[in-house]
């Protein structure tokens, strides 16, 4: 370990914890109505923007109208979004000239920006049009970040009214998060990375002659602004194929270190406003810990993985670890980065997670595996590590006799159906997605490697697609039509139907009175409760993988030790 | 259908704020004070681009010091990585068959890796001396050229930009 190692390894984490308040706060205020100082001038778009589309912020709605509105809002971005796709061919700033895709691929394509997973079956220097790239993925890459958030939002009203089935209005939340939030931070990081050399052109592909005179083409487009967005709000989509580890995104370790810092700023800040909204600041710092042990703890193992090839490899163990990562960047910051874009659910990449130690690529894979919970998405990664709260203090109140209490509201089989639902359910899709790549020769085609590291190459991508990460390793052949279809089905579930049971859940928490704590209350912000959630996340986990990842990189990692090759 | 219409109405608002008006000011910025950089970090030489400061380009023989090897031979649309695991068979005799020298034989995660460790630079040098047959002090220069340029070393490893290192080479002339 070197000392930039190091400073890296301490920068990252004080910076997070130090910001994590502010963005926490800041967060709260603009989803409470109030409009930072400093953009008050947006308050007149905002305004407007509610008359042109003629609705009322302050309008209440319960559980079955934010969810009707979500589902709707999100059902036409998605939609609208494949048509531009297939139609990119006659759309105006395609210097290229390139086709529309085809429907698979559109499809697949307006699915993953949708749901905030960004699974990339296509590279987007030969595939999308700057139209495409910019009032198409971009514009879904700051409404599904801000779907999550406004669930968050819902949720955390849900859990602090009483008596009244009132969430707030998906419409105002949906502006709020964007307007006041997303595209400020966007903005501010976009600058920077541009100064840093990240292009942003409306020029097509430049073409020059090498020193040794060769030809050599230079793709361009609006990328500095889709990168700041794909890192603030966890999408993850690269604008090209190699994503953040192609030098036009990501070309010097300041703007590495930005998009490290701003694939956890969110995600960490909606803990705090969680807990800030429910006057519950202690749990929400408490999970914030246990999180953030569960990363360290993943950082931790993956890079003495990585950093220590087993013995059998020989001579090549010097160069190993370096294949599939930039120079800039190095092994160590590219194995934090892979175990922070898999725990919050970005998916942006760095480093080629294909190449990773096999054991680092099993990490990253449980990353996801547990639900993207771990920091996780804007919004999504706090409302399913809620869900899991509420098992885990189902499970405490089971062990000791009492109805169970999750911020001064009983819990009751309606919650903890619907949590086990959110929790459980993309479980079962994940093993359904691999045992039919396995099983189908659809599946079995479009795998691109062997041996043990095959299972991790599916597992990874359903545990992705499943989780709404988007990350992949890149053997894979996302491109076939078996992954185009099924992935889509798997993205939409994974997302949808772990949000529907989170507003029906918010929606009965809100006509729940508040009951005392009483000395039968099991505490919700202490050691003990940031001890037992922390089990239930990996027992859950391992009780569900645990053969499918020893079939995976565990045995792959005894192999590689072993000197076996495939 | 009154959602419906508050849906289509709302994205089109935030496809004319998010898709348009945002990166429209970020473009904006870029084309006033980073003009160079934002259009792909051009370097020229005598009016002419000779490539970007950020992509590697293919360079054969011993008169260039070369960048990381390319999975995709440094194509551009679109470059390309190994994705090779460690078992991978194919992988293992790639990197055993190369000698064991400080130059770095893995191929990078985007095939387009601009920079190299400066050991693999001062290693790559002395090849590159031999070839334009320079005298001790013309190596020497290119050596402080290389000392002087060391990028990173704060959060990241040290590098140099095998493109910069190239151009300050083609500076000292051949036989000197």
């Amino acid at each position: 370990m070197n000392s930039y190692d190091i400073t890296l390894l301490i920068l990252l984490p004080t910076l997070l914890i130090a910001c994590t308040p502010f963005a926490g706060s800041w967060l709260v205020r603009v989803l409470e109505g109030e409009i930072p100082s400093g953009l008050r001038w947006l308050g007149k778009i905002e305004r407007s923007l509610y008359n042109l589309i003629g609705v009322a912020p302050e309008a209440e709605m319960t559980w079955k109208e934010y969810a009707v509105a979500l589902l709707c809002f999100n059902a036409v971005g998605c939609g609208l979004l494949a048509v531009m796709l297939m139609c990119q061919g006659v759309l105006p700033l395609n210097p290229q000239g390139l086709a529309g895709l085809s429907p698979a691929l559109a499809i697949n394509t307006a699915v993953s920006f949708t749901t905030n997973t960004n699974w990339q079956a296509y590279s987007g220097e030969n595939t999308l049009s700057y139209f495409s790239q910019m009032l198409g993925l971009g514009v879904q890459n700051f409404l599904s970040a801000a779907t999550g958030i406004a669930v968050l939002a819902a949720l955390a009203r849900g859990l602090r009214n009483a008596g009244a089935e009132a969430l707030g209005n998906f419409w105002a939340d949906l502006k709020r998060a964007t307007l006041y939030v997303l595209i400020p931070l966007s903005f501010v990081l976009a600058l920077v990375l541009v100064s840093q050399g990240v292009v942003m052109s409306f020029d097509g592909y430049a073409h020059v002659r090498t020193l040794e005179g060769a030809p050599q083409v230079i793709p361009l487009g609006p990328a500095a602004s889709q990168v700041a967005i794909k890192q603030i709000g966890t999408n993850g989509g690269g604008f090209f194929g190699a994503n953040s580890a192609h030098p036009f995104e990501n070309p010097t370790p300041l703007s590495h270190f930005l998009q490290l810092f701003a694939i956890l700023l969110l995600p960490a800040a909606c803990v705090d406003a969680f807990g800030r909204m429910t006057k519950a600041h202690k749990h929400a710092w408490a999970l914030l810990l246990v999180m953030g042990c569960l990363l360290a703890t993943a950082v931790g193992l993956s890079l003495y993985a990585e950093t220590h090839p087993p013995a059998a490899m020989g001579e090549i163990a010097r160069a190993l670890p370096m294949e599939g990562k930039e120079t800039r960047h190095g092994v160590v910051a590219s194995v934090v980065w892979a175990q922070a874009t898999t725990a919050a659910s970005s998916g942006s990449t760095n480093a080629a997670h294909g190449s990773l130690s096999p054991l680092s690529g099993g990490i990253a894979t449980l990353n996801m595996l547990v639900g993207e919970i771990v920091f996780g998405g804007v919004g999504s990664g706090l409302y399913g590590m809620v869900m899991m709260v509420v098992l885990t203090v189902f499970l405490a109140g089971l062990m000791v006799g009492r109805t169970p209490e999750y911020l001064g509201k009983k819990i009751e089989s309606r919650e903890v159906c619907l949590a086990a639902v959110a929790v459980l359910l993309p479980c079962g899709l994940v093993l359904a997605g691999c045992v039919a790549s396995f099983c189908t020769s659809a599946g079995g085609a479009a795998i691109g490697s062997h041996g043990p590291h095959a299972v991790t190459e599916v597992l990874y991508a359903w545990a992705s697609l499943v989780n709404n990460n988007g990350s992949a390793i890149g053997s894979l052949d996302a491109g076939a039509p078996f992954y185009l279809w099924a992935g889509s089905f798997a993205m939409i579930a994974g997302r949808f139907l772990v949000i529907v049971p989170v507003l029906m859940f918010a929606g009965g928490m809100a006509g729940k009175r508040h009951a005392a704590a009483s000395s039968g209350t099991f505490p919700t912000d202490g050691a003990l409760f940031s001890a037992l959630l922390a089990g239930m996340i990996l027992i859950i986990a391992a009780l569900t993988y645990f053969p499918a990842l020893t079939i995976g990189p565990v045995l792959e990692h005894l192999l590689a030790a072993a000197g076996r090759t495939f | 259908m009154r959602t419906l219409a508050h849906s289509l109405k709302a994205w089109l608002a935030f496809t004319l704020i998010a898709g348009l008006a945002f990166p429209l000011a970020v473009w904006l910025f870029g084309a006033l004070f980073y003009p160079q950089k934002a259009n792909g970090s051009l370097v020229l030489r005598d009016g002419q681009a000779v490539g970007s400061r950020l992509l590697a380009q293919k360079t054969t023989g011993d008169r260039y010091v070369h960048p990381r090897p390319s999975a995709g031979d440094y194509a551009t649309t679109p470059s390309a990585a190994s994705n090779a695991g460690w078992t991978d068979k194919a992988l293992r005799q790639r990197l055993a068959s190369l000698p064991h020298t400080p130059e770095d034989p893995s191929q990078s995660a985007s095939g387009l890796d601009p920079d190299i460790t400066p050991e693999s630079a001062a290693w790559q040098l002395q090849k590159v001396a031999k070839a334009r047959g320079w005298s001790e002090t013309s190596r020497k220069k290119a050596e402080e050229w290389i000392a002087g340029n060391i990028q990173g070393g704060i959060i990241s490893p040290p590098y140099v930009n095998v493109l910069q290192l190239n151009l300050a080479i083609d500076l000292i002339p051949d036989g000197k």
